[in-house]
C-alpha cells in the first residue's frame, strides 16, 4: 500500500489519520487518510491565463462528476474535507441560480474529491488545484504563489482559442509552457515524466474544429448527467480503456490542429525536448456562451467531455503511460563518447543505428557523459565522437528521459553509474552494449556485440514488448 | 515566508539553518551532484582522466552499496578548492563555499540540535536514487550515532574534511574543517575541538583523498523570492 500523502504540501502523513502532517502540520480528515492508503492521490492544477475558463471548467467537471452515479452504475463522488463540502455547495448555488462562477484571483485549498466504484479503476483520491490566471502573466509569481506546482504530476493547462486568438496581451501558447517551465526551474525541479493536457475549452465557439473532435463532443455520454429531469441510463460496458483510446485518437487530432495555431508548434517541439508528455482535449462547460456582461448562464447547461482531463488523469495513474501511438514512443541512442569507441565510430555503427532510429519516431541520442542531446528526430546527422574524451556517466541523461523511453547504449568502456540503475525501471528499458569484451556489466539487459547484429536486430530487441 | 528546504541545481538537498544567513546542504557534496556538473559543463580539465584520479582517491558506489563501512565514497573527495569553487559558479552566483567562522559556528550550534526526520527532504520531487541517497545515508547515521546530533546527521562530523574559505592576515586562503570517520582518515587529534581549520600545504595542486566541501546558498537570493 502507499504512503498516504498530504494534500497540502504533498509530504509523507504519519501513522495514522489522527497526526498532522508532519512538514505543514494540516490536518488530514480520516476520509482522505482512508482512501489515501488504498490508492496514490492524483494531484492534479488547473492553469491558464484570465478568463480563459478554469474556474466554469472546475464547476463544471465538480457537477458532472457529482452526478456520475446517474451513468456509470455504483460510481459516487465523495467530497473528503468540509472545506471541498462547502465549495461544492457555493458551485451548485451559483449555478442552480444561473449564475457563473466567480474567477479565482487567490490561491484556494485545493478540492479533495475521493471517486469510488469508477469501472477498471481503484478507488483514489484526486486533490484539485484552481490557479489564479493572474499567475501566469507574471511568470516570476508562480513558484512562491503555487508550491504545489512543484509535485503535481499532471498539469492541465486551460486555454480558450477564442479568447487566445483575439488576445492583445502577449499571450500564448508557448508563453504558457515557457512559464510553467520556469516555474518547474525556479523549483530547481526537473518537468521530465510529467504530463501536460492542453484542454481547449469554450469549444462550442471554436469555428474550425476539426470535424471528428466536433463530432466526439457531440456523442459525449456524460453530457446530461447533471440535468436530473433528463432520463439517464446507466451503461453497464463502459470501458475507461476503450474511452481513454477514444481520447487519444482525439488529442493526435487536436495535435495536428495545433500546428496551424500561432506558436502552436512551438508548444508541440518545446514539449517534446523537455521530454514532458503532451496531450490534447477539447471542452464545452456550458454548452453555449454565457451572458458575459452579467456573468449568468442563460439556462441549465448540456456541457460536452468535461470529464475526459479527469478521466485521462486517472487512467494514467492507474495504468501508466496510455496506449501510444507509436510515432510517439520515446527511443534513446547513448554513444561511447570517446574516440577509442571501436566499431562504435570505425564502422559508423553509431551513425546507422540513429538512421534506423529515426523510423521509431520520437528519438534522440547523446554521448554517455554529455547531458544535452547530439541529435534530435528527424535531423540527419553524422555522429562521431565527442569533443571532450569525458567520463562515460548515464545518469544525467536517463534522469531527463519519461518514464516511457526506451534507450539503447553502445559503450567502448565501464559506465561509472550504471549500478545506481539496477533496482530502477530502466532494468527492462535499458540495454547495454558492450564493445569491449573486458567490459561486461552486471546488468539484467546487457549483450556483447557480435559480428553479425545489425541497427535493425538491436532496436528489435530493445523494443520487444514481451519483456 | 521562505521555504525551510529547497534543492540546488544537481537536485540535491538544502536546508535553511538558524543563525546561518542562507541554506546549507543537507550533505557533503556527492559525487552524483559532482557529475550533474561533468555532464552539463564538459571539458578538458574535468575529464576522463581527471575523473579517473578523483575516483583513485576515493572509489566511486552506487547509493543502494551505501553501508557504515563505506559510506564517505559517495562523496567528492580529491577535489582542490578552486575546483569546488568552479562547482559553486556553476550552481549558482549565490552559491559558495562556507567562511571558516561561519562553518565552525554552525557545526557547534547543530551540534546541540536532536536529528530530524527526513521525511520533508524525501518528499521533495527528488530522483530515486538521490531519495535512496538521503535515505541510506540516515541509516548509517543512526546506526552508527544513535545519539547523535543534527551536526551528525548531516555529517558536519564523520563525512569529510569540507573546505572552507579563510584568507586572513598570514592565513592560506583555504583551510578545512572536519572529522570523518576513522576508517576513512585516520587522525589522532580531534579536529572539531581545534580553534583554526587544517591548512593543508600545496592546496591547489595535491589532491587530499578525505577532502571535499558542501555548500551554502546565500540569503541575497532569498530576499529577491
Amino acid at each position: 500500500m502507499p504512503e498516504p500523502k498530504c494534500p497540502f504540501c504533498l509530504g509523507t502523513l504519519g501513522a495514522t489519520a489522527e497526526e498532522p502532517c508532519p512538514t505543514c502540520r494540516k490536518a488530514v480528515t480520516p476520509e482522505y487518510y482512508e482512501i489515501s492508503r488504498r490508492a496514490a492521490p492524483v494531484v492534479g492544477a488547473l492553469v491558464g491565463f484570465p478568463q480563459h475558463g478554469k474556474t466554469t471548467f472546475q464547476t463544471a467537471l465538480t457537477l458532472t462528476m457529482d452526478g456520475l452515479g446517474r451513468a456509470l452504475e455504483g460510481a459516487y463522488l465523495e467530497y473528503l474535507d468540509a472545506s471541498t463540502q462547502e465549495a461544492v455547495r457555493r458551485m451548485w448555488v451559483q449555478s442552480a441560480r444561473g449564475h457563473q462562477p466567480d474567477a479565482t484571483h487567490e490561491l484556494a485549498p485545493p478540492l479533495l474529491l475521493g471517486f469510488h466504484q469508477l469501472p477498471q479503476l481503484t478507488d483514489r483520491a484526486v486533490v484539485l488545484y484552481d490557479t489564479p490566471g493572474e499567475l501566469f502573466t507574471r511568470r516570476e509569481d508562480i513558484a512562491a504563489a503555487l508550491p504545489p506546482l512543484r509535485d503535481v504530476q499532471t498539469v492541465w493547462f486551460l486555454v480558450s482559442l477564442t479568447d487566445l486568438r483575439q488576445d492583445r496581451e502577449g499571450n500564448s501558447l508557448q508563453a504558457l509552457l515557457q512559464t510553467y517551465m520556469a516555474a518547474m526551474s525556479r523549483f530547481s525541479t526537473a518537468a521530465q515524466r510529467r504530463t501536460v493536457l492542453v484542454v481547449y475549452t469554450k469549444c462550442d465557439i471554436v469555428a474550425d474544429l476539426p470535424a471528428d473532435v466536433r463530432h466526439y463532443l457531440a456523442d459525449d455520454p456524460f453530457q446530461t448527467v447533471t440535468l436530473h429531469d433528463t432520463p439517464l441510463t446507466p451503461d453497464p460496458l463502459f470501458d475507461i480503456r476503450a474511452y481513454v483510446a477514444e481520447m487519444e485518437k482525439i488529442s493526435n487530432s487536436l495535435r495536428e490542429y495545433t500546428k496551424r495555431i500561432p506558436t502552436g508548434l512551438t508548444l508541440i517541439n518545446m514539449a517534446r525536448d523537455r521530454g514532458l508528455d503532451l496531450q490534447f482535449c477539447a471542452v464545452s462547460a456550458l454548452g453555449e456562451s454565457p451572458n458575459y456582461q452579467h456573468n449568468e448562464r442563460v439556462h441549465e447547461s448540456v456541457r460536452f467531455r468535461v470529464q475526459d482531463p479527469l478521466l485521462w488523469t486517472l487512467a494514467l495513474a492507474e495504468f501508466g503511460a496510455t496506449s501510444q501511438p507509436r510515432a510517439e514512443r520515446r527511443h534513446c541512442l547513448i554513444l561511447d563518447p570517446s574516440r577509442e569507441g571501436g566499431p562504435v565510430y570505425e564502422e559508423q555503427l553509431g551513425t546507422k543505428l540513429w538512421e534506423c532510429a529515426n523510423r521509431l519516431g520520437n528519438v534522440g541520442a547523446f554521448h554517455l557523459g554529455y547531458s544535452r542531446p547530439i541529435a534530435r528526430t528527424g535531423r540527419p546527422v553524422s555522429l562521431g565522437p565527442a569533443r571532450e574524451n569525458v567520463a562515460r556517466l548515464i545518469g544525467q541523461i536517463l534522469e531527463q528521459e519519461p518514464s516511457h523511453s526506451r534507450a539503447l547504449v553502445l559503450t567502448n568502456g565501464p559506465i561509472l553509474d550504471l549500478e545506481d540503475y539496477i533496482g530502477s525501471t530502466w532494468r527492462e528499458r535499458l540495454m547495454v552494449v558492450s564493445t569491449n569484451p573486458s567490459y561486461q556489466p552486471r546488468w539484467h539487459r546487457f549483450m556483447l556485440l557480435r559480428e553479425d547484429d545489425t541497427p535493425e536486430n538491436l532496436w528489435d530487441q530493445l523494443a520487444n514488448d514481451d519483456l | 515566508m521562505a521555504a525551510s528546504v529547497l534543492t540546488d541545481r544537481a537536485g540535491f538537498p538544502m536546508i535553511h539553518v538558524e543563525g546561518l544567513d542562507g541554506y546549507l546542504h543537507w550533505l557533503p557534496v556527492t559525487k552524483i551532484q559532482f557529475e550533474a556538473f561533468l555532464c552539463e559543463h564538459p571539458s578538458a580539465t574535468f575529464d576522463q582522466q581527471w575523473y579517473d584520479e578523483i575516483l583513485s582517491l576515493n572509489p566511486r558506489i552506487s547509493p543502494r552499496a551505501v553501508q557504515a563501512t563505506n559510506y564517505w565514497q559517495s562523496f567528492i573527495t580529491g577535489i582542490t578548492p578552486g575546483e569546488a569553487e568552479r562547482y559553486a559558479d556553476w550552481c549558482g552566483a549565490d552559491y559558495a563555499l562556507l567562511h571558516q567562522k561561519e562553518w565552525i559556528d554552525t557545526y557547534h550550534r547543530l551540534r546541540e540540535m536532536p536529528p530530524r526526520s527526513v521525511a520533508d527532504l524525501t518528499a521533495l520531487n527528488l530522483a530515486p536514487r538521490i531519495r535512496s541517497l538521503i535515505e541510506r545515508l540516515d541509516a548509517v547515521f543512526r546506526a552508527q550515532s544513535p545519539n547523535g546530533s543534527l551536526a551528525d546527521q548531516m555529517f558536519l562530523r564523520l563525512g569529510v574534511k569540507e573546505w572552507v574559505v579563510c584568507g586572513g592576515p598570514k592565513q592560506s586562503p583555504w583551510g578545512a574543517w572536519g572529522q570523518p570517520n576513522r576508517a576513512f582518515f585516520g587522525s589522532i587529534r580531534d579536529d572539531l575541538e581545534a580553534t583554526s581549520p587544517v591548512f593543508p600545504p600545496e592546496v591547489e595542486t595535491r589532491r587530499l583523498h578525505a577532502f571535499g566541501f558542501r555548500l551554502i546558498r546565500r540569503a541575497t537570493w532569498r530576499s529577491e523570492n
